[in-house]
């Protein structure tokens, strides 16, 4: 299972990420989410036409405005943790706060910059694939798919 | 002492002195004003000398959150911006959502002030506690599109910035503050505060959880709420759907929307703009603010034609307007390019097409000719002169330069018979809704504390009070303020919260049950009704006395003569005058508690409300209270 990100259909609001916060430290503040909503560099954006949500047509056109740092469960982390504090568990790469030494080797390696530090001290903040961002996502802009 | 919601501290920044410190906010002011407006104006009473030149280093720049900004409350990515207003002379504040608002909140302020004067162009950076006073030499003059990229290549995405164009650096008076490339704080000038402090942007970046009481419980009520209105028809449904496009149509449906400078409320090329053809042919995507399940922002591309390549955060049914039927102009991708110079050279699109309308009637009518605008013609529609007005504008050239200092300034070149179609309110033009269509609803022009305005009241529910008695529907009008007021104070947005709702039940219990609740969550306070609408009650009063001490007399709460004299020409209220003026404004001085004679508020009021240092205020600055017993007796 995966967390996946559809951008023509994200609104920017960034309720994934107090949601996620929320959820994994009952706290405000986005800066603790392991995820994360930035804009699409004019340069980078797309035009695309016939938007859908499942069958629904629901723009005629659109832009990618928003992305997505989205962990996708790779387990490149898992390699270079020196703790053995990454590992992977019915597909969801989880992180034990109690092992983890705040190196945040894994942060670097990471592909998708997925791994968020918010205290050099403390362990980073990864994705768990709990679907809190999912439920809560006001455009379903965030879904779970099960390749 | 424990989490209560507020950090308790506002970040003082002395421009004058390149230093910074912060600085204590008590906690009954926070309890009495909730926050928002309600800290900005008291701030301003506080720190704003009545003399100060707007443009001057003495005035300040104030920014405020309320309690709920940065939360999981729906919609909480407000804050407010304000100071003296350099259009209107008097109380200024612009409101607005995107990102910047929270992260005001997460880096551990309530507030910031911004005092003095650069001696050459700066920028703010504030990363939590760490404050520095940045040159900005390589930022002036750049746009706020390219200045907030800029600043994001330079320290990285998870920064917020607030900036202003080149329209604040060359101090037009009716510029704003913009955040997210597309939201503004726009109206009353506070861009040209920000510019004559030749402070170009402030970057923000915050790393603190929110001080919450109890989160647990806030999350109770907010579930409930964030339910309610991404479930409502008009917040959930309409919101997303059209933003607030489709007032376009529904002003023009109730026969009132401002045409021709306000020489009409019908306007007859309604099925060539409106906001279906915007949606069906230039409106790509809905974005939202912070934590808004609404997305009432469009956002807007032209794929061929004139303006082909023009893209657009926007427009918001006030931008179609002042762009479209208030100047005649039925070629909505002019409108766009408008809208999208207005938000690069950061100008108010609201005053920019309503001091543009003045200017064409002022031409209609002949006051002003082709030698006096740079040879502009400035018929109606023409969007090709107005484009080219509005970068003049903010380049302060030529003509532009007259109207870039306000209507003042305009009728100086216009001619004293101009006057008469400068329909402005306390200096500033208000936005659509003709009050001859709806009466009673749009006195809120008359006593707004901004100036012409239409946001101190702004609620669907109180568009039926021209049914009631006046003194009825004077006392609803004051109660539905109130409910507005409460949005701005607390740090949301008044759209999901106070305007858009299928039944006024729902506003009333978004706004008067759960927002309480969350407000005790958030707080540890006992937040109910009553205790809400009376702190909104109380900032009305605070910023009824900021004005009083700008100098406001009851004859500035006025309606322009053209209401009062002209009957609309045409559509569902052909023939319609504004002819309760007088009445109603009785009454509402009444239900107020304000002195017909001196427009000050009776001195019960301020005891009633607790305002005590705010009447010694203005007991200081020489005026004198009476009490509503004198005056009958």
């Amino acid at each position: 299972m995966k967390l996946k990100f559809n951008s023509t259909l994200c609104a920017g609001c960034r309720t994934c990420e107090m949601v996620c916060a929320y959820h994994h430290f009952k706290v405000f503040n986005p800066k603790k989410a392991a995820i994360r909503i930035t804009e699409t560099k004019k340069s980078e954006r797309k035009y695309e036409k016939n938007i859908k949500k499942g069958d629904v047509e629901i723009y005629r056109e659109s832009f990618n405005l928003y992305q997505a740092k989205i962990c996708n469960q790779c387990g490149k982390c898992i390699d270079v943790c020196p703790v053995d504090a990454l590992a992977k568990k019915d597909g969801v790469v989880e992180l034990d706060a109690e092992k983890c030494i705040s190196c945040h080797t894994c942060v670097e390696v990471c592909p998708f910059d997925a791994i968020f530090i918010y205290d050099s001290e403390q362990p980073p903040v990864k994705c768990d694939l709990c679907g809190a961002c999912v439920e809560e996502c006001p455009t379903q802009a965030l879904y779970i798919s099960e390749e | 002492m424990g989490k209560n919601g507020y950090w308790g501290k506002a970040l003082m920044i002395d421009l004058s002195k390149g230093n910074s410190n912060e600085f204590k906010l008590p906690q009954d002011v926070l309890d009495k004003l909730v926050g928002g407006r309600g800290l900005l104006h008291w701030l301003h009473f506080l720190h704003v000398n009545p003399e100060a030149d707007p443009l001057g280093p003495e005035n300040k720049l104030i920014f405020a959150t309320g309690p709920l900004t940065g939360t999981l409350a729906p919609s909480a990515g407000r804050y407010v911006v304000g100071g003296k207003s350099p259009l209107t002379g008097i109380l200024g504040d612009s409101n607005s959502g995107g990102q910047f608002g929270p992260e005001i909140k997460f880096a551990g302020y309530d507030a910031i002030m911004i005092k003095g004067a650069a001696h050459k162009p700066v920028y703010v950076k504030i990363f939590d506690d760490q404050v520095e006073i940045c040159d900005a030499s390589d930022l002036w003059g750049k746009d706020t599109e390219e200045t907030d990229n800029i600043l994001r290549e330079r320290y990285g995405e998870d920064i917020q910035t607030a900036c202003i164009g080149i329209a604040g650096e060359n101090l037009v008076r009716f510029s704003g503050i913009i955040c997210n490339k597309d939201h503004i704080a726009a109206r009353t000038g506070m861009g040209a505060v920000m510019g004559s402090k030749q402070l170009k942007a402030i970057v923000i970046r915050g790393t603190n959880d929110l001080p919450i009481n109890d989160i647990e419980k806030f999350m109770e009520a907010r579930n409930e709420i964030w339910d309610i209105i991404l479930n409502d028809e008009r917040s959930g449904g309409e919101l997303p759907d059209k933003g607030t496009t489709s007032l376009y149509e529904y002003h023009n449906s109730l026969g009132g929307l401002c045409t021709r400078n306000w020489q009409s409320g019908y306007y007859e090329d309604i099925d060539i703009v409106n906001s279906d053809v915007l949606k069906e042919n230039y409106v790509t995507n809905a974005t939202a603010c912070f934590n808004c399940p609404c997305r009432c922002d469009r956002y807007s591309y032209v794929a061929e034609g004139e303006f082909a390549g023009t893209y657009v955060g926007g427009p918001e049914y006030y931008t179609m307007l002042s762009f479209g039927s208030k100047i005649d102009n039925n070629n909505l991708p002019s409108i766009l390019k408008a809208n999208q110079l207005c938000n690069k050279y950061g100008l108010d699109t609201g005053t920019t097409g309503g001091i543009i309308a003045f200017a064409m009637e002022c031409y209609e009518k002949g006051l002003l000719t082709k030698e006096m605008t740079d040879g502009l013609e400035l018929t109606w529609g023409n969007y090709e002169a107005v484009l080219e007005l509005i970068t003049k504008i903010a380049n302060r050239k030529g003509f532009g330069n007259i109207l870039a200092q306000g209507f003042d300034k305009a009728i100086e070149c216009a001619g004293e018979e101009s006057r008469k179609f400068a329909i402005t309110i306390k200096g500033m033009d208000p936005p659509t809704l003709d009050p001859r269509a709806l009466k009673v609803y749009n006195f809120r022009y008359a006593v707004a504390s901004r100036g012409g305005d239409h946001l101190r009241i702004s609620a669907n529910g109180a568009y039926g009070l021209d049914q009631l008695t006046i003194d009825e529907a004077a006392k609803q009008l004051r109660f539905w303020q109130y409910v507005v007021t409460i949005s701005d104070m607390i740090g949301v947005c008044k759209f999901p919260y106070s305007f858009y709702s299928e039944t006024p039940e729902v506003t009333f219990k978004k706004v008067l049950e759960l927002v309480p609740r969350m407000l005790t969550g958030v707080t540890g306070k006992e937040f109910d009704r009553e205790r809400l609408l009376k702190a909104a009650e109380r900032v009305d009063t605070l910023e009824r006395s900021v004005n009083i001490r700008y100098g406001l007399t009851p004859a500035d709460d006025d309606l322009p003569r053209r209401f009062k004299e002209e009957a609309l020409p045409s559509g569902p209220k052909k023939g319609e005058v504004y002819d309760i003026f007088d009445e109603l404004k009785e009454a509402y001085y009444d239900t107020a508690g304000w002195d017909m004679e001196t427009g000050i508020p009776f001195e019960e009021k301020y005891e009633e409300l607790d305002l005590q240092e705010i009447k010694d205020g203005l007991v200081e600055y020489g005026f004198k209270l009476k009490k509503k017993g004198e005056q009958e007796a």
